[in-house]
């Protein structure tokens, strides 16, 4: 992503400068990405933060512009403005995708994580105890595109007592990182392509995650030009796995069948190498895409 | 540097040095998504804030800096959001909206006794910022005051919200002020309602909302079953009979107002049968007895002779009855406090406070003064009854507030447009009690302007104009329509008969309006009457009526003066709507004067846009009343029918109405409230609108732009109603 405009780029260079690997990180995302075009870059460079600074801009610009402030917004990230990141609309609708939702904002108002639980386990579900839960999820504000996985890639997983701990790990979901001793409460959603086809109002509503939808996250690296899909960084650098696809879609109104399981997240969580994490995702991206020379490694110039 | 739980497990973020250092600029960045929190930096506010702060103790400098950092950056946004462009207010919004949802998580102490000690500041900011049920910080402020009410500081009296969540149920639907998403708001305040020493639950408080809640916005059935259920999953009972004698109680109670309502008939709502066959119980209402007999109560409403005995005792003197009376409405207070069932409560004071008035001559004040505050005693428990707000007014006058009585008569018709009587009672107020006759004429002509069918406003006209202003002629050309707009109301003729005679000497004239009449009514006593006088040469009654004594204004004695800051700025909007040309400039300059006295009245920006006195182009743009007044303004047909399109629910229909007015087409399209529905819910109130508008446009001299403006009156009815709590 290049900019015009001065104080992005030597923002740029003072992030990849830094020796956290975080802000090292945050830094290299804007450097490598080759997904926003030249009209969403302009876009992004017009528009005017309340904070100063770079990482304040992106923040904003994600709040205002994509996740926006009505339900009925269309995110810049599935407008024209964004072709070089839009996937194509043929993507098979007859496929399962799995999104995992932290819901400790909606037990907040004064719902029961246990009823939940014991809830999810008839089927079809106990709707009086899930209902409530779904009106929370779809009360949120904005029309945030939603970051997912197809199920046939993580299925292994989701078949494991530890799915979610898993999920974390191969989704990279770092955020998700409860302190020591507290519990954080998650539920996995299940819906098929051809649901969030239906609820689209937009020809393309699936994209490729770009910098301008990953809100600085330093979990996130970007995909090449031309990959077609995400990669999401697995936070486990010793896994020896496949990448999991992963992709944006306009954001769907849940129903009670979309609840599949509920699990939570205790701390301490064993610790990720951002590093290590991150240059072995590069590695697979750059044999993946024949990209030799994509991106570039950061280890042994970060702290480890 | 740069320690973080992933990396040093148990180690302190970082971040809270620089809270500690700049607590509102840290919350701005963390709200807004960029505070510098690996690993959490993409995790909701409200998710890395309970992460960052998780395991700290309540003193901590970091908490403490959290907190004042929540506070401080509520008012920064409290600054702006007002002065803010559209764009702007928008973003601003969402950063309210996520900063509310931290200080859910969070619950500093300071900040959230704070909202609760300030309800009306906060309650005038937030307002006017819903956009969608997605962003609503007024939702979401009520919802972060449902779940800390526990926190509200002393001497706040502990369930003082309950009214507040037994409102939301109610209105919380396609027939109600709010939409359905406050339906859990308000179900969730009920529940959170601090225990007394007394209380176990509130069960009984959260079927009262459920209750209220069918009743008024008639879910179907699937509907009411389900959120029926979603209460008893957090009600696990045991015991089988538990549910069943206690929903039956709920039932009967609510019934027993709709019946009160409907004159007695006997009266039920559909979601009272599906209750009872979901609990088993018999089809029908069961008597109070063997509701007693199923279910052991821990309180009971106070006996019914109780208040019996009070009214047949009415006219004793008010020192004896005094006391009684305030036993008795402080059982009522306890029992709707523990119970969620206020009906009893307010039905007893507006009765009681109903029968106090007219009173004997040296108990005036004094009687004035207990009816005002049994008024008020009952618009806490329900804010929109109209009935207690008829209460309050009388009383002060009969106090001698007249002052006072005047700002509650026009914060009335402010609430409640689409009822004539209202405007009434103020111009007889301001006629006979205030020496403001020609304030009263210019009401009234207004009146007669927007409901061309009410009777006792015109009759009213006449008798200011010849009475009080001395203009018979007036008079006489105001009767004279009457009796041709309303060719079947009696009191017309026999009014212009007693005119024409007392003030013209016109004999011929009195006969011909007293053989019409009796033409059209042979039997009629009044008509009868009069002709006999007429014909043996004997003086018909004065059309004079006799003055009430002038009485001193009590209104600054009485400490009673009512704090409604919408009322006046109604007064200005009505003279400045209706000035005479060279009077106009300064009734707006005075609109605009209370506006800068208080531009954070909702009700004020509305009617300063309204007189053109306040540009467009602030957040309000998208509250409904707002863009209602926009587009009547205009005269646009075409921008009401976007309006239908835009706002769901009951703000639609009001678009709805407001479109085929001005485009003409078709018949006005009444909601699906019956008339049994409680008189000031809104549902109610709009059917009323349309009926009104209806009668009217059978006048075919009627101003349909005219009618548009009542109402664009009630689209606004709505705002600024909620800022006691």
């Amino acid at each position: 992503m290049r900019f015009t405009r001065s104080e992005y780029t030597d923002q740029v260079v003072a992030l990849r400068a830094e020796r956290r690997a975080s802000r090292r990180a945050v830094g290299d995302n804007f450097a490598f990405e080759e997904n926003v075009g030249g009209d969403r870059t302009a876009d992004f460079e017009r528009f005017v933060a309340i904070d100063p600074g770079l990482l304040a801009a992106v923040s904003e610009y994600f709040f205002t512009s994509v996740q926006g402030s009505r339900r009925d917004h269309t995110p810049s990230t599935f407008g024209a403005i964004n072709a070089a990141a839009l996937m194509s609309a043929g993507i098979e609708p007859v496929q399962k995708i799995v999104r995992v939702e932290q819901i400790d904002g909606v037990l907040d108002r004064g719902l029961d994580f246990e009823m939940i639980r014991d809830a999810c386990k008839l089927s079809p579900p106990d709707a009086s105890v899930v209902a409530p839960l779904v009106r929370g999820l779809n009360e949120y504000s904005g029309a945030r595109p939603a970051f997912a996985c197809f199920r046939a890639e993580v299925a292994p997983d989701l078949a494991s007592v530890d799915w979610l701990l898993r999920l974390r790990a191969r989704l990279g979901l770092g955020h998700f990182s409860p302190a020591d001793g507290q519990t954080l409460h998650f539920v996995r959603m299940e819906y098929t392509v051809a649901e969030v086809f239906s609820q689209a109002v937009v020809a393309q509503p699936f994209a490729v995650p770009t910098v301008l939808e990953t809100r600085n996250s330093e979990f996130f690296l970007p995909a090449p030009a031309g990959a077609g899909f995400g990669y999401t960084v697995d936070l486990d650098a010793a896994a020896v796995r496949a990448a999991v696809r992963e992709f944006l879609h306009v954001r769907l109104t849940y129903e009670v069948r979309h609840v599949k399981q509920v699990a939570t997240l205790t701390g301490p969580l064993p610790p990720t190498r951002l590093a290590e994490a991150r240059d072995a995702h590069l590695g697979r991206v750059r044999v993946g895409s024949s990209r030799s020379d994509y991106g570039a490694m950061m280890a042994g110039e970060v702290d480890p | 540097m740069g320690a973080t739980l992933l990396e040093r497990p148990g180690a302190r973020y970082t971040w809270l040095d620089a809270l500690i250092d700049a607590p509102e600029v840290q919350l701005r960045a963390l709200v807004n998504g960029h505070a510098d929190i690996h690993p959490l930096g993409r995790a909701e506010p409200a998710d890395a804030a309970a992460s960052l702060l998780f395991g700290l103790a309540e003193d901590d400098p970091a908490r403490c800096a959290f907190d004042q950092g929540c506070a401080a950056l509520l008012d920064w946004l409290r600054g702006r959001i007002a002065d803010a462009d559209a764009g702007l207010a928008e973003r601003l919004l969402g950063m309210l909206d996520r900063l509310f949802a931290v200080i859910r998580r969070i619950r500093p102490r300071d900040t959230v006794a704070g909202l609760h000690e300030r309800y009306t500041r906060w309650f005038r900011l937030v307002e006017t910022t819903r956009l969608d049920d997605g962003l609503d910080p007024r939702r979401e402020f009520w919802r972060l005051l449902a779940l800390t009410q526990d926190m509200a500081p002393a001497p706040l009296p502990p369930r003082r919200l309950m009214p507040l969540w037994l409102d939301l149920c109610a209105e919380a639907g396609p027939l109600g002020r709010f939409s359905e998403s406050y339906l859990d708001v308000g179900l969730l305040g009920l529940r959170r309602l601090p225990l007394g020493a007394d209380d176990n639950s509130n069960e009984e408080a959260v079927c009262h909302g459920l209750a209220r809640w069918a009743a008024a916005q008639r879910p179907e059935k699937a509907k009411f079953l389900s959120r029926w259920r979603e209460i008893e999953a957090v009600y696990p009972r045991v015991a089988a009979d538990y549910w069943p004698p206690l929903v039956d109680d709920v039932i009967a109670a609510t019934e027993e107002h709709i019946a009160t309502l409907r004159k007695n008939q006997r009266a039920t709502f559909a979601a009272a049968a599906w209750w009872r066959e979901e609990m088993d119980l018999p089809p029908g209402a069961s008597s109070p007895a063997e509701r007693k007999a199923a279910r052991r109560r821990v309180i009971e409403p106070p006996p019914r002779e109780q208040r019996e005995a009070i009214l047949r005792g009415i006219r004793s003197s008010l020192q004896a009855l005094a006391p009684r009376i305030d036993r008795l409405m402080e059982a009522h207070r306890r029992y709707a406090d523990a119970t969620g069932d206020s009906y009893f409560l307010v039905r007893t004071a507006c009765k009681v406070g109903m029968e106090l008035l007219p009173e004997p001559s040296n108990e005036r004040q004094a009687r004035g003064k207990k009816a005002t505050a049994l008024a008020k005693l009952a618009l806490q428990y329900e804010s929109a009854n109209i009935y207690a707000w008829s209460l309050w007014g009388r009383g002060l006058t009969a106090q001698g507030a007249l002052a006072a009585a005047e700002t509650v008569g026009w914060e009335v018709i402010r609430r409640f447009p689409e009822n004539p009587q209202w405007r009434n009672q103020l111009a007889t107020l301001l006629s006979e009690h205030l020496g403001h006759a020609d304030e009263a004429e210019r009401l009234l002509r207004d009146t007669v302007a927007l409901f061309p069918l009410e009777k006792a406003a015109r009759s009213q006209l006449a008798t200011i104009l010849a009475d009080f202003l001395e203009q018979p002629e007036a008079a006489k050309a105001v009767l004279t329509e009457a009796t041709e707009v309303l060719p079947d109301d009696p009191y017309n003729y026999a009014q212009l008969a007693m005119l024409l005679w007392d003030r013209f000497g016109d004999r011929a004239g009195a006969e011909k309006a007293l053989a019409t009449l009796l033409r059209r009514d042979p039997d009629n006593p009044v008509g009868q009457t009069l002709q006999v006088r007429l014909v043996q040469s004997r003086r018909l009654p004065s059309s004079v009526r006799p003055r009430s004594p002038a009485v001193r204004d009590q209104t600054a004695d009485a400490g009673d003066d009512p704090d409604l800051p919408a009322a006046r700025m109604r007064r200005a909007l009505f003279q400045a709507e209706t000035a005479l040309s060279g009077e106009r400039e300064a009734a707006v300059e005075e609109v605009q004067r209370l506006l800068r006295s208080d531009p954070d009245l909702a009700y004020a920006s509305y009617a300063a846009a309204r007189v053109g006195a306040r540009p467009a182009g602030g957040h309000t743009d998208t509250v409904f009343a707002f863009a209602f007044d926009r587009a009547a303004r205009k005269g646009s047909a075409a921008a009401l029918q976007a309006l239908m399109r835009q706002y769901p629910g009951i703000d639609g229909l009001i678009a709805n109405v407001g479109h085929r007015l001005l485009s003409g087409a078709g018949q006005l399209v009444l909601p699906r409230a019956m008339n049994d529905l409680d008189p000031g819910a809104s549902g109610a109130r709009l059917a009323a609108l349309v009926g009104e508008v209806s009668a009217a446009l059978q006048i075919g001299s009627t101003d349909r732009r005219k009618l548009v403006t009542l109402v664009s009156d009630y689209a606004a009815s709505g705002l600024s109603r909620d800022l006691a709590a």
